[in-house]
């Protein structure tokens, strides 16, 4: 296991999902969490995108980073997803301007000491661009884990 | 010690990572700050008490205290630019 898992029961790879909006992303991604979170997950993630959206600038392969707060979440967990074309997010913090997100991380986290660490690790790599051109190119989930934990190598 | 908010949506996710790099990044240069985090809608009211605001997003305010808004601290994008502006602040 890598540096990725530190902190987190589960991170849950999902290559080359087909979605047709921010919306379906976000309710595909909830869904794969599982049990990992509550049923009110979903509408505090949604809720959170429109109020606040993550969708980060990376150049190439842009990400967001839809999430919920702690208080929907059961056990701590991580979607990794690739997306087979891109959809748009609006941006962080800029919510007049999109991205097109090829890659959309949902992480589950039930308290910052936690799970903080292992998200901070996988941002650190998705700084990577040869990271995140070999997530996005990935055609199973072995393929997107082995290119988090092998560092684009 | 300087006091540093960071702000995001939700002040678990985004500002965690934020205030994570924030620290490594001014440790290495030396600075030893306190490192705070909360929610967007929170600035107005908690800013009084820090020396500096940093934040991923929009705020309503920081009472008159100087804000570095950016996401180069999640993307590394301009992030050595942002770390000179914020020990500029600082000191």
């Amino acid at each position: 296991m890598g540096q990725l898992l530190h902190g987190v029961d589960d991170t849950i790879f999902l290559p080359r999902l087909a979605a047709s909006s921010d919306r379906a992303v976000i309710e595909a991604l909830a869904a794969a969490l599982g049990d990992h979170v509550l049923p009110s997950f979903v509408g505090a993630a949604l809720a959170r995108e429109k109020r606040s959206p993550t969708g980060l600038p990376f150049p190439d392969v842009a990400v967001a980073i839809p999430h919920a707060e702690p208080e929907h979440v059961a056990r701590p967990a991580i979607v990794v997803a690739s997306l087979a074309s891109p959809v748009k997010f609006r941006q962080m913090g800029s919510p007049r301007a999109t991205v097109d997100a090829a890659l959309v991380v949902m992480p589950a986290l039930s308290s910052k000491e936690q799970a903080g660490a292992a998200l901070a690790s996988l941002i650190q790599s998705l700084q990577d661009a040869r990271i995140r051109a070999a997530l996005a190119a990935a055609a199973t989930a072995d393929e997107m884990r082995a290119a988090v934990e092998g560092g684009g190598r | 010690m300087k006091k540093i908010l960071v702000a995001c949506g939700t002040a678990i996710a985004t500002s965690t990572v934020v205030a994570k790099k924030l620290e490594d990044m001014l440790k290495a240069r030396g600075l030893d700050v306190r490192i705070d985090q909360c929610k967007a809608s929170e600035v107005p009211s908690k800013a009084a008490a820090y020396d500096l605001v940093v934040s991923t997003t929009e705020v309503d305010g920081t009472a008159g205290k100087p804000i570095v808004r950016t996401l180069s601290f999640l993307t590394g994008i301009g992030i050595d630019a942002d770390v000179e502006k914020i020990v500029g602040l600082l000191s």
